[in-house]
């Protein structure tokens, strides 16, 4: 896995550190910090091109009747699929909520032992069950 | 024998791209990740140290690769080629608190375009009644 995002622990670059989260994050109403649209939208389309582009690769090792028919590779059958706007701020809400329930989650395990610190065993803990409501 | 060849080597080139392309995408969503798991760290009164948001947050990536393909599926399945929020909101339904929490933000985001609310006639009725009842987000 690769290492961690250089981020100074004793706070010394946190002015440079705040200024890329600013640039980089959006924020929502409340000045909660969310994901930005655009970004999900690349990953979503990374990915669903991808989709297309096997799509396409299997069409050409196994032609079905109605391909021979419609022509190879028409752009018409097999566009990727795409996102509406409002579709892409739900996904980003809905991504937010994943992150801060992992986060609440653990948070509240950490609470109860008596710590200040969220650790790998609180978020352990809370992961099985996070994993299935998601 | 040489055109497989050919095509095997197109086809790593082209996972060498999509992987370059996935980590840089990773490292965006990392850094939004990273803000939003500490501000409800703080929120929480809590600190979180740092290998542990990495790793919420590589599987919040992961959780959205999972997500873009079941909205691929769900899109399809209703004979659509673009995920709407209707989508987002089926791919939520293991939790009903969650999914009760995005359709309150469904609703405000509806709220907040009037004109599309004058053009949809069909079932902007419905909606109208639905946003006045929806008056909490849920806990969850």
């Amino acid at each position: 896995m690769a290492e961690p995002i250089q981020m100074d622990t004793k706070r010394k670059g946190v002015d440079k550190v705040e200024e890329r989260k600013r640039i980089t994050c959006a924020m929502d109403d409340n000045d909660t910090p969310t994901f930005e649209p655009d970004l999900i939208r690349a990953i979503f389309k990374h990915i669903w091109t991808r989709k297309a582009q096997e799509r396409e690769r299997n069409e050409i090792q196994n032609p079905d009747a109605l391909d021979s028919e419609v022509g190879a590779g028409t752009s018409k059958k097999n566009r990727p699929t795409s996102a509406n706007a409002n579709a892409l701020k739900l996904s980003c809400e809905l991504l937010r909520i994943f992150i801060t329930e992992a986060v609440q989650r653990a948070a509240t395990i950490a609470e109860a032992e008596g710590g200040s610190k969220i650790e790998a065993t609180h978020l352990e803990r809370i992961l099985p069950q996070l994993l299935l409501d998601f | 024998m040489e055109i497989d060849e050919d095509r095997s080597d197109v086809e790593k080139e082209e996972e060498e791209e999509d992987d370059s392309i996935s980590d840089l995408l990773r490292d965006r969503f990392r850094l939004s990740a990273i803000s939003i798991a500490e501000a409800e760290a703080k929120r929480n009164g809590m600190e979180i140290s740092e290998p542990i948001v990495a790793c919420i947050s590589d599987l919040a990536f992961k959780y959205t690769g999972q997500l873009a393909k079941d909205l691929e599926l769900f899109a399809h399945h209703a004979g659509r080629k673009s995920v709407n929020m209707e989508d987002v909101i089926v791919s939520a339904h293991r939790n009903e608190h969650l999914a009760a929490s995005l359709r309150s933000f469904r609703n405000e985001l509806k709220a907040k375009e009037p004109q599309s609310e004058r053009k949809r006639k069909k079932g902007s009725r419905k909606d109208d009644k639905a946003t006045a009842s929806v008056v909490h987000i849920p806990d969850l």
